[in-house]
């Protein structure tokens, strides 16, 4: 269309151009009007022409854009229809979402005899990768799932003097597998692999520090040996055999029940595979920047360690507006009635310090000390001390740590040396 | 005295209830450092995890068609 316009304004041109050199040739005057006259109307016709063709292209265009908001109006009202369809399936929100983190560290240990460097996946808060999903319905209900495995290679509590390389079996560990059903006014309810009532009752911890320093002390090189310089060998007793937190039962094939928290107080119970059952009491509160975090548990094995009837697990945390920090926990076993030995028990203590040096980071440094008794056999004494710290750079999710430990050893018919360990790393979240 | 005792220890207990069961301080939900920490993650920023699905779906008012069936 718009070719032949120009078409016909190059011929009215043309036309025009040929008149003019006519009247020019003839030079007369009244030819030069009568010239003059007969363009003007020869432009007077395109110039309508041209009008009426303008106006036929808008009157297409609004006929087209017509045609566009018909067609959007079909769409959206099968968009409406089908959203009429979810709101009627009872669901206001469906999240699902991937998570995860990398927690790698070089750990360097020396029993006294020999020492060594390893890289390691820190056991401490190991490597993981999830999957959450939550549905919240229009009854009040939250239904939600989890499944997480550890992704572990080299697991600081698995390397050794003579386990220095491949030193985990099993690379990817089911950590969670679990459903749960949660009401604001009835609780939640869980069932599937993972925590128990009592897992982590004996190490609320709000020092900033525990994943380079915590109470289940084996976990930063629990499976190194000791050094006997009575018979100048190297034992088979490892960190991990002498020093426990006994934290409740960890993750187990649950059914669990968690009371709603009232200003801070809540309850958990939960029936494991195994015969196993525990509960536990949780506490947690914000006094005006004084932060208090605080859970006691006990747990009947069962099938899970059949050498304990009862086990007793708690802890305790205070985290001043300062940044100052207390942390103590405590635990034992009732040994089964079979078993003609001392009950074991662990007592620890942290004075931690948070701070920030600089806008968006935070920096955690602590000491702390812990001894088990009775663990491996009566009259085993085992004691560590820690200085750690924790440099926290909110906006990368990454925490960078360090830590010293000392463990010693006191037990009958051995000279054991003490066991230096120093690990450094650390922890991205993805 | 005794009694005065008895009572002192009463009322501190009592107070000592009061004061962790809520009249002072408010409610915050421990984290375990441990587990997965809260915040940003590297990749994911802000969200600190990947949102895979993520609906919400707003209820209407039934018509009143609907409110007479």
């Amino acid at each position: 269309m718009r070719v032949k316009r120009y078409a016909r304004i190059a011929a009215g041109t043309v036309l025009a151009v040929c008149l003019a050199s006519q009247a020019y040739a003839s030079g007369s005057p009244m030819a030069d009007n009568n010239m003059l006259q007969e363009l003007k109307r020869m432009l007077e016709q395109q110039q309508a022409q041209i009008d009426r063709q303008a106006a036929e292209i808008q009157a297409l265009k609004e006929q087209l854009k017509g045609n566009d908001e018909k067609i959007a109006g079909k769409a959206d009202k099968q968009d409406l229809d089908g959203a009429d369809k979810l709101v009627s399936s009872s669901f206001t929100d469906v999240n699902v979402s991937l998570y995860g983190h990398i927690n790698r560290a070089l750990l360097y240990g020396n029993n006294g005899d020999s020492s060594n460097w390893y890289s390691v996946d820190n056991t401490n808060s190991q490597t993981r990768l999830g999957l959450k999903a939550a549905v919240d319905t229009t009854s009040g209900w939250q239904v939600g799932g989890r499944i997480e495995y550890g992704i572990v290679s080299n697991g600081s509590s698995d390397v050794n003097q003579e386990q220095t390389y491949n030193a985990t079996d099993d690379n990817f560990k089911l950590r969670w597998a679990d459903l749960s059903f949660k009401e604001s006014n009835f609780g939640k309810i869980s069932l599937g692999k993972g925590s128990s009532a009592t897992d982590g009752s004996a190490e609320y911890d709000l020092s900033g520090t525990s994943i380079a320093a915590y109470n289940s002390i084996g976990d930063m090189a629990g499976s190194m040996l000791w050094y006997d310089n009575d018979t100048n060998t190297r034992t088979t007793i490892r960190i991990k055999d002498v020093y426990s937190n006994f934290d409740g039962l960890g993750r187990t094939d649950r059914i669990r029940y968690d009371t709603p928290s009232l200003a801070g107080l809540s309850a958990a119970f939960s029936a494991s595979s195994g015969h196993a059952f525990d509960g536990a009491l949780i506490y947690s509160r914000d006094y005006g920047g004084t932060k208090v975090a605080t859970a006691i548990g006990i747990a009947n094995p069962g099938n899970l360690n059949r050498s304990t009837d009862v086990q007793y697990s708690g802890s305790a945390s205070v985290l001043l507006a300062s940044g100052l920090n207390f942390s103590f926990s405590a635990g034992s076993r009732e040994l089964d009635d079979d078993i003609v030995r001392d009950n074991p028990f662990s007592w620890w203590g942290k004075l931690g310090y948070k701070t920030k040096f600089y806008d968006g980071t935070t920096t955690a440094f602590s000491v702390d000390y812990g001894q088990t008794e009775n663990l491996r056999a009566d009259d085993d004494t085992a004691k560590s001390f820690s200085v750690a710290a924790v440099h926290n750079v909110a906006d990368w999710g990454t925490e960078f740590y360090m830590i010293y430990r000392n463990h010693q050893l006191d037990a009958d018919g051995y000279d054991f040396d003490s066991i230096d360990t120093f690990m450094a790393g650390a922890r991205v979240k993805f | 005295m005794s009694s005065l005792i008895k009572r002192a220890i009463q009322a501190g207990a009592l107070c000592a209830c009061l004061f962790f069961l809520g009249c002072g301080g408010k409610e915050y939900q421990y984290e375990p450092q441990n587990e997965l920490k809260p915040g940003p993650g590297l990749f994911s920023r802000e969200e600190g995890e990947f949102k895979l699905i993520e609906r919400s779906y707003t209820q209407e008012e039934p018509t009143e068609e609907e409110k007479e069936q």
